[in-house]
Parts: C-alpha cells; sequence; structure tokens
C-alpha cells in the first residue's frame, strides 16, 4: 500500500496583528522664548534709559538746568 | 483687552501692573548695582595686563560710589535716607502705595547699606562720612585720567564682563565711555531735585531700537559704571517681556509713574540687596543656557 502521508494538520489561521493605536502626532514643544528678544510693537516707545546720578559738585559738561 | 486705566483702586489691572513695574525696576537696578561693585573681577586678568592695579582703583571706587547712595551730597537735595524708609505709611510718599516698598523697603536698604560698608572696609577705602565723599571724588577722577587713553579696549572688557554675566551676544550690547551719557528719549523730571539729578547723570542704560532689532546701549565716566549700565539696559531689554502685552494706554501710565528719576536713587538702594538675595534663590551654575535672564524673564511674564 503506498504510504499515504498524513494530512498535515491545517496551518492555524494567522492572526492578523491588531492595527496599532493611532498614534497622534506629536507636540513639538512651543520654542523658548529667548530672554533677549521681546516681540516689542514696532509703534511703541521703548522705556526711556535709567540714569546713575551723582551730585551736583562736579559739573556735568553736558548737563542743563532748564527751570 | 478691557482694562481699567486708573491707579486708584489697589487691585485694578493697571495698578497690578504699576506695581510690579515697581518691583520690576527694583532688581534692574538692584542688578546693576551688584554688578558694578564685582564686574571689573570677571575680567580682572585682562584689565590688569592693561593697567597693572587698575582693579584695585576700581574696587575703591565702585565701594565709594555705591556708599553716596546713603551719604554724601545726595543727602542734600533728597533727603535723609532713614527719614524716606520711615515715613513710607503717608499717604503723599511714592512708595505708600506698593506693599513689597513698604514691608521691605528699609530692610533690603538698610542691608545694603551695611553690606556696602563691609566692602567698603575690605577694599580698605574709608566710609567716614566727610572724608568719603572726599575721597570719592579724588578716586573718579584718578580713574578718569588713567582710563583715558585705553577707553576702547576697556569698552571691549566691559561688554565682555556683560556677556559673561548674562549670556547675551556682544553684537546686542554696545557700551561707551563718555561724559555725553544722555541718549533716547528722556522724560521731562517733575521736580527741581529731578532736574538736578539728570545734570547730575554720569551714566545711563537702557534699550534703542536699531535696524529693526532690540540693542544694549550703555554710556557712562568710567569702568565701573559702564558695566554698571550695561547690565542695566540688558536686564531691561529681559523685562520688556513684561511690558510687551499692555495696551498703549496702561503701558504709558505704568512707565510714567514707575520709571521716574526722582525714584532712581531708592530703587537702587534697596534693589541691591533684592538682587543678593533673588540670585541665592536660582540655580547656582548662571551661565548655562541663560538661567539668569531667563529666570528674570520668568519673573517679568508673571
Amino acid at each position: 500500500m503506498p504510504e499515504t502521508l498524513p494530512e498535515a494538520p491545517p496551518e492555524p489561521k494567522r492572526q492578523e496583528p491588531a492595527p496599532k493605536p493611532q498614534e497622534t502626532p506629536r507636540r513639538e514643544p512651543a520654542p523658548k522664548p529667548s530672554p533677549f528678544d521681546p516681540n516689542w510693537p514696532d509703534s511703541r516707545p521703548l522705556p526711556q534709559p535709567k540714569a546713575r546720578s551723582i551730585a551736583n559738585t562736579l559739573p556735568n559738561p553736558d548737563g542743563e538746568f532748564d527751570d | 483687552m478691557t482694562e481699567s486705566f486708573s491707579f486708584d483702586a489697589d487691585d485694578s489691572p493697571a495698578a497690578m501692573q504699576l506695581r510690579k513695574r515697581f518691583i520690576m525696576n527694583l532688581l534692574i537696578q538692584g542688578a546693576a548695582a551688584h554688578t558694578y561693585v564685582t564686574a571689573h573681577r570677571l575680567v580682572h586678568d585682562e584689565l590688569e595686563l592693561l593697567s597693572p592695579g587698575i582693579t584695585k582703583l576700581y574696587d575703591k571706587l565702585a565701594a565709594n560710589l555705591h556708599l553716596t547712595q546713603w551719604q554724601g551730597d545726595l543727602f542734600f537735595f533728597l533727603g535723609s535716607s532713614k527719614k524716606f524708609w520711615r515715613t513710607i505709611d503717608r499717604p503723599e510718599h511714592p512708595f505708600s502705595r506698593q506693599p513689597i516698598f513698604r514691608k521691605y523697603g528699609k530692610l533690603l536698604s538698610d542691608a545694603a547699606r551695611k553690606n556696602i560698608i563691609a566692602r567698603s572696609r575690605e577694599v580698605r577705602t574709608t566710609t567716614w562720612p566727610g572724608l568719603h565723599y572726599a575721597n570719592t571724588y579724588i578716586l573718579l577722577i584718578r580713574t578718569m585720567m588713567r582710563e583715558a587713553k585705553m577707553t576702547h579696549a576697556l569698552e571691549d572688557l566691559c561688554v565682555q564682563a556683560t556677556t559673561k554675566i548674562w549670556g547675551i551676544e556682544r553684537e546686542r550690547l554696545r557700551g561707551r565711555l563718555t561724559t555725553e551719557v544722555a541718549f533716547g528719549v528722556l522724560q521731562t523730571p517733575r521736580t527741581r531735585v529731578g532736574k538736578l539729578l539728570r545734570n547730575a547723570a554720569i551714566g545711563y542704560g537702557g534699550v534703542i531700537q536699531e535696524g529693526g532689532r532690540l540693542q544694549v546701549e550703555a554710556r557712562a565716566w568710567v569702568f565701573p559704571l559702564l558695566a554698571h549700565e550695561l547690565t542695566k539696559g540688558t536686564a531691561e531689554l529681559v523685562c520688556l517681556h513684561g511690558l510687551n502685552h499692555l495696551n498703549d494706554t496702561t503701558y504709558a501710565m505704568v512707565t510714567d509713574e514707575a520709571d521716574q528719576l526722582e525714584l532712581e536713587i531708592w530703587m537702587i538702594q534697596a534693589g541691591g540687596e533684592l538682587w543678593r538675595r533673588f540670585l541665592s534663590a536660582i540655580p547656582r551654575d548662571i551661565e548655562h543656557d541663560h538661567l539668569l535672564a531667563q529666570s528674570l524673564m520668568q519673573v517679568a511674564r508673571l
């Protein structure tokens, strides 16, 4: 009798891998604002320069009294 | 944005912004006061190569000049510092509606004064009122004579020291040693004392707009003062983060009220100590990633 090969057991059904949950696009962290680049409105005057005074004994050649 | 344009109510948005600007001015002036006693130490070797012994001269001059905020002839124009802080609760006092100043102003000013007296003793310069006064002018004249032939090199070193402190690019800083110190648009002082202080200005620091970019501009008579002004301008640049979101009316009202020349001496008195405490509260590695500037910016944006 010809040998018959035993029937191969049916291949187990390949389980499709579960679909990966859709990745939410990563949010890039907001770029840190540079401390030296404030967003300053062009039309706005800047704060006046701050002075350092010494009392009036030595005449300041550029100072003027405008009483 | 709707905001109340009045400082009458202490909890109105405008009054809160004014309060914040007063505190930021305290920090700006404090940073500058701190820097000018110490900045030349950051470029000590370079300065000594230029002019041996000059750092000792700067040590004495800076200590003397800083002490003039409490004693010297300013006393005759502005009155006693003790009285100024003691009478802060009076309604006509400029800080009477500023809780931080009322609570801590005197304490900060006293601590800063003690600190500068200790520093003066350390660098062996006199603190006796009459002698200190005369000595300040002698040191100032000696310094100006010594600096006269090397102003450009000193300006470069001053910029270098400021860059080390703040991490700001050199290109953003312009410092000039000159007696022509005024620049920008200056408010007209409200009082005769304000006019006197304007007349007696020996340094200015601030921010200007040039070529579409904000730049720090500083001018002063001598190196320690130039370092002081460069830091003042840099700190002001950082603090613009706290002003840029205000509407034009509130901005004008806040700066008009808080940025008065007459108040600057008191800001320097109390600010130096506040700045020392601010420095002790932030991480030590201040040169990393603009940490000092970042920390100040966070406060400005509150």
